[in-house]
């Protein structure tokens, strides 16, 4: 049993309801009547919501055959001198909420028709008259419940029910209202639902005449019984209760609640009206919430518990009046937290994890009052142990009132040492500790989570106090580093200290070195000897002997300690980054970019920050590749230096080699000081091109067996704001290189020499490869390039190889070779050069040649690759020692952002490529560019003219015109020009203006200019051009198929001029091949040629290494209609200008194919041939040709061609022939009159036909021959021949066609010529 | 009048703290970090409406002991007063004016150019005015 004080009675915190007693019923014995108890009581099935509802309105009760009732009270008639001993007895509740029911219900069974109807009825009445004298003087209302197994008839027709009911209600003494029928058939639940309200109506009189009752007692009240008055309250709220009328029940709660001020209160009845004040609050506070006033609810509560906070009753039981308190607080917030499960809203600041909490403060009270209590109780003189033989004198019938005799001392002291007894027993940490989680559970769903830290604070202190140092430990750990976080140094102060204090003592070592650190810092006020002592006392523990002066602990917890010591997991680590201001460390690397053969240098600054001396063991770095963080590496700082500040370890840095002493285990830290520790190793240990990340430092503290490892990682971050201090912080005086770049070695070096020229000038070799070059590259020159590939490490590389390739947007205009030779020149877009091996400083050379086609700045792309064996094992092997590959990286490891986005950028900065090929061996290469400028070589253009110097617009087959090619040399260096000359097109016949050749032996520089004319005549129109193939075939077929053509060809070239043999062709149709041509090389073509193998193209008509080009130069822009630049010119590539052609005779041939970048504007211009210069620099032997392929015109049918023909040389008085040939070209028979006009002038004599009628047959010729002695000397004007159509004979023709004949003349005949002097003058 | 004055820094961290009972002094100071949350709290709410450019938070809980009224500034830095709750003489408005006496002495301190923004303030000025603040001799 409780105290009063400490507990509310079960009865008052039920909620009341109507009880209803059931008699006659077997349920033991008799399915059916268990059935139907089991309907009315709720365990047999029923709707959820239907349960839910009858179950909160009723109670049910079975009462036994021989049930007693309790017996009613005789009346007082007056209350007068009526002075009850107490305001509410114990057992008023209970009675009327399980003992006296309101309704009894007799059940019988008894069929309407059953044979002994007669001796039930009178079995019946007699236990119904039992039950009347039972409950005499009771309003009880009582009534008969018939059980039937066959279902009612409607009223009024069972004439036999109706008249045996009347006989049983009056053979009963009970109202036929009172008698119901219950037929256990399949609707139980319904007849039961229905059986239940009615019963419940006759509950309801029956509490509503209790009430009346209890109001006419009350009536006869005087103002003197105030305690009457308050249990008549009372009675009445929990009868209105009973009657679910909630709002008059808290009416008569609150009565009486303000009734109870009316008595004074004494240390007597203190306990008393503190125990009804609070069931009365209870109840209001209660039906408040229920009544969805919450806050009057809790004002209430606010309210009653300001009003008898102060009421503390006895000063030696001040215990109780806490556990009064306390109660009511938990009480009350479980009321609140139902309220809160019903629907109601709490806030922040106002949920029942206050009042938790309040109660588990009021229990810390109530155990000090206790203690106080007990101490100066129990020291008195009285003896306990009889004291506490009679609990039982402690309750009354009345609640809060003790079988105490108001007013004798002895009794009372008697009575509270037995209290005090009992509470001695009572476990308060237990209850404080359950109200504390509870209260925590409620604080974090009100998202007071910083109240809730409180409370766990508060727990673990009760945790400790109560000897359970373990959990107390727990809890205290979890809250540390909140608190840490936060900043509140002097919560976390104290916190940590009750934690290192709960760590000593349950033994935990792990936690107890890791406080120890933590409480080393100076944020903690303490004084330095404290910190002393801590510091001893962790060393003791890193030797494995117990802190603290062994006295000072017991016996067990040395045990504990042994224990622990010994199976202690070392290293125990702690995190820096977390528990600062003990040891900083940061860590730089000393250069930002390494060679792979370089030495890496890292430095340490290790400062301590408390005020004691630290031994650390040693301290490591843990670096990690950025790119793989799993591979990390360890480095062991070996040297250190001391500064005493900021200052002159920053001087140092500046001055050079200081003298570094060795760092010894265990070294000194001095606080205050700066130390500058160093690590260092050889960077090609790790991998090449990659990142090196600082990831953490770790100091280790402590012995072998059990050591701190104390780890920092390394994001160094710089203070927004601080203070501007030269000697004070590490942000202005250090920089931070938290990376670290480990560039690869490339084994290889590179010199090229280009142009023609000597290369014994000494070079510095450097990795990045030198140029040197001699001369300027022209167009149209294969320009040498060497390289020399050296290796000057002491390593042997295999697989080394060069590979050069020409840009894209140059392709088709650049070409690359390796061979010159006049056999085999293939031009490649890229080449690769495989050296083979290099063994160590060995060096090789490479030559390709250069050919570009255009002025350009040439940057060729240039890789370098070599494979390499590598031995990393043995590599790692030697320096064992100082490096030793961790691995297993730490999971705490946090990759700051920062550095790797330096890590990306870095990466790509390194011109060298690693690959590894397998374990052992791996490539590395190098791209390189290698730019050339070349410029251009001559300046070419070429024309067309009429043989009388007229720019040609058009040719006329048959008909001789000149083409003048002129040549500016644009080489900057001098060049010796060897040859030049005009393969024309094979249906071209050329002959020399001059029949000179000229001769080129002088060495030609800039600025130079040369000219050569040249004859050319073409016999066929260009439709009727020849075609390689058209010839092949012509030889190949018999030539009697043929004559006719051939005949005709041999007629027109008897009569020619210097010409050469005739061509036995046909005509066939001009431009399809270079038609045909165009078509088939795609004008991005690339070509890829490593090995001999060629794709083939188109047949016969491209040689597999030879390409025709025609560049976009400006003459090739000019349409040929502006007639002064008709002819053009285009620059074609072919190793040899002859092959360019399939010769047919001498300069003569068919271009073999034209490759050119517009193609769509030369595919319809006929192509007369190809201009080439032979040239070659002075003193090289290697020779170059440019070639421009020359652009015809369009060649027409003339209506007649005129040869005319006149000595090369006149001489004054010397008789030379002026002779015309006229050739009809056409099928028709051509009529002329030929009429020479001499000018009036006498500067001819002249002999023949002044005027001639001449008919030419078709493809025949005539010939006019002329004798004219020339009389005078110099230009002298020649007779003018005109010719025009003889319209007698051949009336066709017109003067318009005479015209046209005339320009003929015009163009074929010279208008003057040079007489000389005679020679014999 | 008041049992203690707070400022805290926006990160929660104290920036200065001053008791008149120093026995009581870590009690309090739980008290003040625990006001944390419903500074949060209210200031999370504060978020949906901009305007509202009341720095006076008003009482942020109440034990039987003490009051406890949080005041927090444009840049969150947070003051926090205590005070006795039995002491009903004392008005909002007078809650009021301490923090707008302690907003003053905060901004006078804090622009104080040798203070570090986010450090403790260990002005003697101002916590000599805090002093007379919290005694009620303003």
């Amino acid at each position: 049993m409780t105290i009063d004080g400490t507990a509310l009675p079960s009865e008052l915190l039920v909620i009341p309801q109507p009880l209803i007693g059931f008699c006659g019923l077997d349920i033991a014995r008799q399915v059916v009547h268990k059935s139907i108890w089991d309907a009315f009581s709720g365990t047999l099935q029923r709707k959820p919501a239907d349960r839910e509802r009858d179950r909160a309105a009723v109670q049910y009760k079975l009462l036994p055959p021989n049930y007693d009732f309790p017996v009613a009270k005789p009346k007082r008639v007056s209350y007068e001198w009526y002075h009850p001993k107490g305001i509410l007895k114990r057992n008023w509740m209970l009675k009327h909420l399980h003992v006296l029911p309101s309704v009894v219900v007799l059940f019988q069974d008894i069929e309407w028709n059953d044979s002994q109807w007669t001796e039930k009825q009178v079995q019946c009445a007699a236990i119904v008259q039992a039950l009347k004298n039972a409950l005499q003087e009771r309003n009880t209302r009582l009534c008969l419940v018939l059980l039937q197994k066959s279902a009612p008839l409607p009223p009024g027709e069972d004439m036999l029910a109706a008249e045996r009911a009347a006989s049983l209600t009056t053979a009963c003494g009970i109202t036929s209202k009172m008698l119901f029928i219950l037929p256990h058939t399949e609707h139980l639940m319904g007849y039961t639902l229905r059986l239940e309200s009615a019963f419940l109506d006759m509950a309801q009189s029956y509490y509503a005449l209790m009430s009346k009752r209890i109001r006419t007692h009350r009536d006869q009240l005087s103002a003197a019984h105030t305690s009457l008055k308050i249990r008549h309250q009372f009675k009445l709220g929990f009868v209105a209760e009973m009657r679910q009328d909630f709002s008059t029940a808290q009416k008569h709660y609150l009565q009486a609640y303000a009734n109870l001020d009316e008595i004074r209160i004494n240390d007597g009845n203190c306990m008393e009206i503190k125990t009804v004040a609070g069931f009365l609050n209870y109840k209001m506070c209660r039906l408040m919430f229920k009544l969805k006033i919450p806050r009057d609810s809790i004002n209430q509560f606010i309210v009653h518990v300001d009003k008898y906070k102060s009421r503390v009753g006895f000063k030696d039981l001040a215990f109780e009046h806490h556990a009064w308190l306390s109660t009511q607080h938990s009480i009350f917030a479980e009321l609140f937290c139902e309220a809160i499960k019903n629907g109601l809203p709490a806030l922040q600041i106002q949920h029942p994890g206050i009042y938790y909490q309040k109660a588990a403060e009021y229990v810390i009270k109530r155990r000090e009052a206790a203690k106080q209590a007990s101490e100066t109780l129990l020291s008195s003189s009285l003896n306990p142990t009889d004291a506490s033989q009679s609990q039982a004198n402690l309750y009354t019938e009345f609640f809060g009132i003790r079988a105490v005799k108001t007013g004798d001392p002895v009794a009372e002291q008697q009575m509270n040492m037995q209290l005090c007894e009992l509470e001695r027993n009572y476990n308060h940490s237990a209850a404080i500790i359950a109200l504390l989680s509870q209260a925590m559970a409620q604080f974090k769903i009100y998202k007071c989570l910083r109240f809730r830290k409180k409370l766990a604070i508060d727990m673990a202190e009760e945790y400790l106090l109560s000897g359970d140092h373990a959990k107390a430990l727990t809890l205290y750990s979890l809250m540390l580093p909140d608190y840490r976080d936060e900043k509140w140094s002097t919560i976390f102060s104290d916190v940590l200290l009750k934690t290192l204090r709960c760590a000593l003592l349950s033994a935990s070592v792990a936690d107890y070195v890791a406080c120890s650190i933590e409480a080393l810092s100076l944020r903690h006020h303490g004084e330095q000897k404290e910190r002393v002592l801590l510091l001893e006392n962790l060393w003791q523990v890193f030797q494995s002997v117990p802190p603290m002066p062994q006295t000072q602990l017991t016996p067990e917890l040395q045990a504990l300690w042994g224990n622990a010591l010994s199976t202690v997991k070392s290293p125990i680590q702690i995190d820096l980054d977390k528990v600062r201001d003990v040891l900083e460390l940061c860590a730089t690397f000393q250069q930002v970019q390494l060679n792979n053969h370089d030495v890496l240098q890292l430095h340490l600054i290790v400062r301590v920050l408390t005020d004691v001396p630290l031994r650390i063991r040693n301290f490591q770095v843990l670096l990690a590749d950025a790119n793989n963080p799993q591979n990390s590496y360890k480095l062991e700082a070996l040297k250190y230096m001391c500064f005493a500040n900021l200052l002159q370890l920053r001087q140092s840095q500046q001055a050079e080699r200081l003298e570094l002493k060795t760092y010894e285990k265990n070294m000194r830290l001095e606080p205050g000081c700066y130390y500058q520790l160093l690590c260092s190793t050889e960077a090609h240990q790790f991998n090449e091109n990659t990142q090196l990340r600082i990831v953490r430092l770790e100091a280790h503290m402590g012995t072998d067996k059990i050591a701190a490892l104390l780890t920092c990682s390394a994001n160094y971050t710089r203070q927004p704001f601080r203070h501007h201090t030269r000697s004070r912080d590490l942000d202005d005086n250090v920089t931070i290189n938290p990376i670290c770049y480990i560039a690869p070695t490339f084994h290889l070096s590179t010199q090229t020499n280009l142009g023609h020229g000597v290369n014994d000038a000494p070079v510095s070799i450097t990795a990045s490869g030198t140029t040197i070059s001699t001369t300027t590259m022209l167009v149209n020159e294969y320009y040498p390039v060497v390289s020399t590939i050296s290796n000057p490490y002491n390593v042997y590389l295999q697989n080394v190889g060069l590979h050069i390739s020409v840009p894209v947007e140059l392709r088709n205009s650049v070409f690359l070779t390796t061979d010159v030779s006049t056999g085999r020149q293939k031009l490649h877009s890229q080449i690769q050069i495989d050296v083979g091996e290099l063994s160590a400083h060995g060096s090789n050379t490479a030559t390709f040649y250069i050919f570009s086609l255009v002025e350009a700045d040439i940057k060729l792309q240039q890789r370098l690759s070599y494979t390499l064996d590598v031995d990393r094992s043995a590599a790692g092997g030697s320096v064992a020692a100082a490096v030793s590959q961790s691995t297993t990286p730490n999971s705490s490891e946090t990759t700051p952002e920062h550095v790797k986005v330096i890590g990306s950028s870095l990466a790509a900065i390194s011109p060298v490529q690693i690959e590894y090929l397998d374990e052992t061996r791996l490539r590395k290469s190098r791209e390189d560019t290698l730019s050339v400028k070349c410029v251009a070589d001559f300046k070419f253009s070429a024309r067309f003219y009429t043989l009388n110097r007229r720019p040609l617009t058009q040719v006329y087959r048959g008909e001789n015109f000149l083409l003048r090619a002129n040549t500016e040399v644009l080489a900057v260096d001098d060049v010796e020009i060897l040859d030049s000359f005009f393969i024309c097109d094979h249906n071209l016949v050329q002959s020399n203006y001059s029949f000179k050749r000229k001769k080129y032996t002088n060495k030609y520089r800039a600025g130079d200019q040369l000219e050569s004319v040249i004859v050319l005549r073409t016999n066929a129109a260009l439709q009727d051009w020849l075609t390689a193939r058209d010839l092949e075939r012509a030889k190949s077929e018999d030539g009697a198929t043929n004559k006719f053509m051939s005949r005709q060809q041999k007629t027109a070239s008897s009569g020619n001029i210097g010409d050469p043999p005739p061509l036995t062709a046909t005509a066939a149709a001009g431009g399809f091949m270079s038609k045909s041509l165009m078509a088939k090389i795609p004008t991005s073509m690339t070509i890829i040629s490593n090995s001999a193998a060629l794709q083939p193209m188109s047949g016969s008509m491209q040689s597999d290494d030879g390409k025709l080009s025609l560049s976009g130069a400006e003459e090739s822009a000019v349409l040929p209609a502006s007639g002064q630049d008709a002819p053009k010119s285009m620059r074609i590539i072919f190793n040899k200008a002859l092959e360019a052609v399939q010769a047919t005779g001498h300069h003569r041939g068919f271009i073999k194919g034209v490759y050119t970048l517009d193609a769509a504007q030369s595919s319809t211009i006929p192509k007369f041939g190809v201009f080439c210069i032979r040239w070659r620099r002075p003193g090289v032997k290697e020779e170059n040709e440019s070639k421009f392929i020359i652009s015809g015109l369009d060649i027409a049918e003339p209506p007649l061609n005129i040869y005319c023909t006149i000595e090369e040389k006149m001489f004054v008085k010397m008789p030379m022939a002026f002779k015309v040939v006229l050739k009809n070209p056409t099928t028709h028979v051509l009529h002329l009159i030929t009429t020479l006009a001499i000018s009036k002038s006498d500067n001819f004599i002249c002999s023949g036909h002044k005027q001639l009628d001449v008919s030419i047959m078709a493809y025949d010729e005539k010939e006019l021959v002329y004798n004219l002695y020339p009389l005078q000397v110099g230009w002298q004007e020649l007779p003018v021949l005109t010719l025009e159509y003889n319209t007698k004979a051949d009336p066709q023709k017109n003067d318009s066609q005479n015209v046209l004949l005339d320009e003929l003349v015009q163009r074929a005949l010279p208008k003057r010529v040079f007489v000389l002097v005679s020679v014999e003058l | 009048m008041a049992f203690c004055i707070a400022v805290i820094g926006k990160d929660n961290a104290p920036l200065y703290l001053a008791t008149s009972d120093l026995e009581r002094e870590l009690d309090l100071q739980y008290h003040v970090h625990a006001a944390l949350d419903v500074v949060e709290e209210k200031c999370l709410i504060g978020k949906g409406a901009p305007d509202s450019k009341e720095l006076y938070l008003g009482l942020l809980y109440s034990t039987e002991i003490h009051k406890i009224y949080g005041f927090v500034t444009n840049s969150r830095v947070k003051f926090i007063v205590v005070i006795d709750s039995s002491n009903v003489a004392l008005r909002e408005n007078e809650v009021r004016a301490i923090f707008r006496n302690l907003h003053m002495l905060y901004t006078d301190a804090v622009c104080n150019p040798f203070y570090i923004p986010g450090e403790q303030l260990f002005s003697k000025k101002f916590d000599r005015a805090v002093q007379k603040l919290m005694n009620g001799s303003t």
